[in-house]
C-alpha cells in the first residue's frame, strides 16, 4: 500500500512538472567551481555568472553595451580615479534549502565580494586555493586603491591610476556579487568552502542540484529584480560529445545546445524544428612563436612563417568556410582596428628567402604544440596542424606535432616551455585592452597569458599609454599604432576569426549571440 | 618439422574459414609491400580544392580518388593503403616482440620452476590483473605517444599469454624419455631448453602468435584512436577512424572506410588463428 501510494505521488508530480516551463541546455562540460570569481572557461561561466550572479553594472544582452545591473547609476570623477556607484533597492537574494535571507541586497555585499579577492588577509580570501586568476589577470589587485561604502545604497571605489576599461572590467563575471549574509552563516558555522559550492546570489535563476558530468538543475528566483523570461526550470544537461549534443537536440531532449561541431551546421540549417543562429565571433585564433627560444628570437624567421603558411586552406578544411582570414590581433567588430594593416600573403617562395636571410637556407626543426580541445577559435587543432605541418615542410621546416591534456597544456604553455603553439581568445569586455594588453603585453608575460614571451617595449608603451587615457580618439590612435608594431615584428600568425553558432528548438523565444561567448538564459521565453 | 608444416597445411586446406584468413592475409601483405605502386597518390599530400569528396561511385565523388578525400582533402584510399603497411607491421612487431621475450621467460619458468617460476608467474599475475588496454594507455602515457611506444606498450601486455602456454607446456615436455636421455648425453641446460623442449611446444604457439596478430593491430588501432598511436600526419587506421567521428553524418565514409579495414584484417587473423587450433590440437582433431 505505502509503495503504491509513493508510485502515485511520483507520477502526480511527474504530471505537475510537465506542465511548468522547463528548458534543457546540453552544456559542453562541467564547470570548475560555482564560484565566478574562481573561474575563467566559458563553460564554467555559463554555469554561474550567467545565471546566478548579478554585478554592479553588465553587458547589454547581445552586445558590449555596458548598462546597470545591481548598481543603478554611477559618477566618475574628473580626474576619473574616484568611482562611485548608488546601488539598486529591493533586490532580494535566492532562498533555498540550504539559505535564508533575511535582509536586501546592499553595500556590505559589494565589499564583501570584492574584499574577497583583493584583500590576502580577508576570511575568506585563501578558501577554496586562493587564487583568483581573473582579477589577478586582469590587474584589478594594482588598479583599484580602496573600496568603500558610503551608507548602505552607495559604494565608491578609488582608484591608483585612471585606467579606460575599468567600467567594462567591472561588468564582467569575475566581478559578480555574492552574499555576505550568507558568508556570515557559513562562517559561524565553519563550513566556509561551501560558498563556492552551493551558490547564493541575486541572478534570475537558483541553484537546486548538481550532478559532476551529468546535470545542474536551476529554478526560477520568483523575487528577480530585473526582467526575465517565463522558464521555470533550467537544466544543463552535461553532454561532451558534440555529435551527442546534436543527437540529443534532433530527439527533444534538450532545447538548446553549445558549441554545434560545425560538421553539423548545414545539418541543423536543412531541419526545420531547429533554429541555427551565428554572430561574428569576438576572437581570435593565432599560432605563437616563442620569442626566447631559437630561431624565433629572429624576426625574420617569424615573417617567413607568416609568409609560409596558407591560411585560406584553414578556414576552408578546418572552420569549413566559418570564419574570416584574420590580420590583426583582435577581431573586426572591436572599436580601434587597424583596417590599413597589410596581411603577410601566401608565399612559400618569399618565405623561403626570407629563410634564406636569416640563415636557414635549408630550414629547420621544431615543435608546434596542437590544442587538445575544440574551442570556438578553432574548432580542430590537430586537423589544423596537419595542414600546417604540410605547409611548413614545402619551405624546408620539419614540425614534429605535440599535444597534451587541455589542463596541462595551458599550464605549461604558461611557463614557456613550446615553440609554436596554437591558442586563441574570446574576448570578454569588448575592450582592445582585452586582446592587446591581456595576450601581448609585458605583464602577460610572467602572469602567462603572453604565450608568444614577446615583450617589445615600443608596443608595450602604446598599450600602457592607451590603457591609461580617457580620450577615446588617443586610445584608438595609440591601438591603431600597437598593431602596426605588432604586425612588423610579427610574434604570432594571426589565423581567423570565427563565426560562433547557436543550435535551438523552434519555440524558443527571445535569445541573443552574445558577442562575449557566454550562454545567458534570464530573457528567454519557452513557446 | 618439414612434415609438420606439410601436415599442417593439408589439415589447414580443409577448413574453408582459415583459408578465406589466408588468402585476405596474403592480399593485404602484397597491398602493403607494393603501396607505393598501387596509391594513386602520395597519401601525406594535401588537395586543398577536394575537400571531404565522396568516393566515385557517390554522385558528388571526383575521378581519380576512387574513396574520396578526407577533411583536409588527402586521398583517402591512398591512407587506407599506406595504413595497412602500418597495421601489418604493427602485427607483425608485436607478435614478434612478445613471442620472443614470452618464450624466453615462460621456458626458464617451466624448466627451473621454483622461485624463479613464482616471480615471473606473479609478474605476469600482475599484469594480467589489469584490461589490457588500460595498461597499455598507461605504459604508452609513461613512454610518450608514438607508434614505436604503443608496439612496446601492446607487446609488454601480450606477453603473459606467451608465458603461460609455454610455461605449462614445457612442465610437462621437461618430464619426458627424450629430456632424460638428452641429458645422459651431456646436454647442458640452455641445450635442453631451447633446443630439445622448445620445439616440441612450437603447435600451441603458433595459434597464440596468430591470434597475437590480429590484438596487436586491434590494440595499437584502439590506441591510434586514442591519439596515442601514430602521429601526424602517418595514415593509421585507428587514428584515421578517430578524426572521422565528427564528421559521421556529413561524410560517412570517411569513419566507415577505416572501419571496415580494421575489421577484415582482424577477422581474417582470427579466422585463421581458429583454423590452426583446430589443425594442431589432437583433442579437436579426434573429435571431428
Amino acid at each position: 500500500m505505502k509503495t503504491l501510494v509513493i508510485f502515485g505521488l511520483l507520477l502526480f508530480s511527474a504530471q505537475y512538472s510537465a506542465f511548468a516551463k522547463s528548458f534543457v541546455y546540453c552544456s559542453e562540460g562541467s564547470p570548475s567551481s560555482f564560484n565566478p570569481q574562481l573561474v575563467t572557461d566559458g563553460t564554467s561561466t555559463n554555469a554561474t555568472s550567467a545565471t546566478l550572479y548579478n554585478g554592479l553594472v553588465e553587458f547589454e544582452s547581445g552586445t558590449t553595451k555596458i548598462i546597470p545591473a545591481l548598481a543603478t547609476s554611477w559618477e566618475i570623477s574628473k580626474d576619473k580615479k574616484t568611482y562611485t556607484f548608488k546601488l539598486r533597492k529591493g533586490v532580494k537574494f535566492h532562498t533555498t534549502k540550504y539559505f535564508t535571507p533575511s535582509r536586501e541586497f546592499n553595500s556590505s555585499d559589494v565589499l564583501f565580494s570584492i574584499d574577497r579577492q583583493r584583500i590576502t588577509t580577508h576570511p575568506f580570501h585563501s578558501v577554496s586555493g586562493g587564487k583568483y586568476e581573473y582579477f589577478e589577470g586582469m590587474e584589478m589587485g594594482k588598479i583599484i586603491k580602496d573600496v568603500k561604502a558610503l551608507d548602505s545604497s552607495t559604494v565608491q571605489i578609488t582608484l591608483n591610476t585612471p585606467e579606460a576599461p575599468f567600467l567594462a572590467n567591472m561588468a564582467m563575471s569575475f566581478m559578480g556579487i555574492l552574499s555576505e549574509e550568507y558568508g556570515a552563516q557559513l562562517s559561524a558555522a565553519n563550513k566556509k568552502s561551501d560558498i563556492d559550492n552551493f551558490p547564493i546570489g541575486t541572478g534570475a535563476f537558483v541553484f537546486q542540484s548538481y550532478a559532476k558530468d551529468s546535470a545542474i538543475k536551476y529554478s526560477s528566483h520568483p523575487n528577480f529584480w530585473g526582467k526575465h523570461g517565463n522558464i521555470d526550470k533550467l537544466i544543463f544537461a552535461i553532454t561532451p560529445d558534440a555529435n551527442v549534443r546534436h543527437q540529443k537536440l534532433k530527439t527533444g531532449e534538450c532545447q538548446f545546445v553549445n558549441e554545434p561541431s560545425p560538421a553539423d551546421i548545414p545539418e541543423m540549417k536543412k531541419n526545420n524544428q531547429l533554429i541555427v543562429m551565428q554572430d561574428a565571433g569576438l576572437n581570435v585564433g593565432y599560432l605563437s612563436m616563442n620569442v626566447t627560444k631559437k630561431p624565433f628570437d629572429n624576426v625574420l624567421v617569424r615573417q617567413a612563417i607568416n609568409h609560409a603558411l596558407n591560411k585560406k586552406s584553414y578556414i576552408d578544411a578546418i572552420y569549413l568556410g566559418n570564419a574570416t582570414i584574420a590580420k590583426n590581433p583582435l577581431p573586426p567588430t572591436i572599436w580601434s582596428y587597424n583596417d590599413s594593416i597589410k596581411d603577410y600573403e601566401y608565399s612559400p617562395e618569399k618565405a623561403r628567402a626570407l629563410l634564406a636571410k636569416a640563415g636557414f637556407p635549408n630550414g629547420f626543426e621544431t615543435e608546434i604544440w596542437t590544442l587538445p580541445v575544440s574551442r570556438p577559435y578553432n574548432p580542430n587543432g590537430k586537423k589544423m596542424g596537419e595542414l600546417m605541418q604540410a605547409d611548413l615542410a614545402k619551405v624546408g621546416i620539419k614540425v614534429k606535432l605535440v599535444t597534451f591534456d587541455w589542463p596541462t597544456y595551458l599550464k605549461k604553455a604558461g611557463l614557456g616551455d613550446q615553440q609554436m603553439l596554437q591558442m586563441g581568445w574570446t574576448g570578454d569586455n569588448g575592450d582592445p585592452d582585452n586582446f592587446l594588453n591581456t595576450l601581448l603585453g609585458c605583464g602577460a608575460v610572467a602572469s602567462g597569458s603572453n604565450y608568444a614571451k614577446w615583450c617589445d617595449k615600443k608596443f608595450n608603451q602604446l598599450v600602457t599609454d592607451a590603457k591609461s587615457t580617457p580620450d577615446m580618439k588617443k586610445r584608438t590612435m595609440l591601438y591603431k599604432e600597437a598593431q602596426k608594431v605588432f604586425k612588423e615584428q610579427a610574434p604570432w600568425v594571426t589565423l581567423a576569426h570565427s563565426t560562433v553558432f547557436k543550435a535551438m528548438a523552434k519555440n524558443i523565444k527571445g535569445y541573443k549571440v552574445d558577442p562575449l561567448g557566454h550562454d545567458n538564459f534570464t530573457l528567454v521565453n519557452v513557446e | 618439422m618439414k612434415i609438420f608444416f606439410s601436415e599442417l597445411y593439408f589439415e589447414l586446406k580443409k577448413n574453408r574459414g582459415a583459408m578465406t584468413g589466408v588468402i585476405i592475409i596474403i592480399l593485404s601483405l602484397v597491398i602493403a609491400i607494393f603501396a607505393p605502386l598501387l596509391a594513386p597518390h602520395n597519401p601525406t599530400e594535401i588537395f586543398s580544392d577536394s575537400l571531404r569528396l565522396p568516393p566515385v561511385f557517390v554522385s558528388g565523388g571526383k575521378p581519380g580518388f576512387f574513396f574520396g578525400t578526407d577533411d583536409i582533402g588527402r586521398d583517402l584510399l591512398s591512407r587506407l593503403i599506406y595504413g595497412s603497411r602500418i597495421s601489418l607491421s604493427v602485427g607483425f612487431s608485436v607478435v614478434v616482440l612478445s613471442l620472443i621475450t614470452g618464450t624466453f621467460l615462460g621456458v626458464m619458468a617451466g624448466f627451473y620452476g621454483g622461485l624463479l617460476d613464482r616471480i615471473i608467474m606473479r609478474l605476469t599475475d600482475l599484469i594480467m590483473s589489469l584490461p589490457s588496454i588500460l595498461f597499455a594507455i598507461v605504459i604508452v602515457a609513461v613512454l610518450g605517444p608514438g607508434i614505436t611506444n604503443s608496439i612496446v606498450a601492446v607487446s609488454i601486455v601480450a606477453v603473459p599469454n606467451f608465458i603461460r602456454i609455454i610455461r605449462a607446456q614445457v612442465m610437462v615436455e621437461k618430464n619426458r624419455q627424450y629430456v632424460f636421455a638428452a641429458k645422459l648425453f651431456g646436454a647442458g641446460n640452455f641445450r635442453l631448453m631451447f633446443v630439445e623442449i622448445l620445439p616440441n611446444c612450437i603447435a600451441p604457439l603458433i595459434v597464440q602468435a596468430s591470434l597475437g596478430f590480429s590484438d596487436g593491430i586491434l590494440n595499437v588501432a584502439a590506441l591510434g584512436f586514442l591519439g596515442l598511436g601514430a602521429q601526424a600526419p602517418m595514415s593509421e587506421w585507428g587514428t584515421m577512424l578517430s578524426d572521422a567521428r565528427s564528421y559521421i553524418e556529413s561524410s560517412p565514409w570517411m569513419v566507415t572506410l577505416p572501419g571496415i579495414c580494421i575489421l577484415v584484417t582482424v577477422l581474417s587473423f582470427n579466422l585463421l588463428g581458429d583454423g590452426l587450433r583446430d589443425a594442431l590440437d589432437p583433442r579437436l582433431k579426434k573429435q571431428n
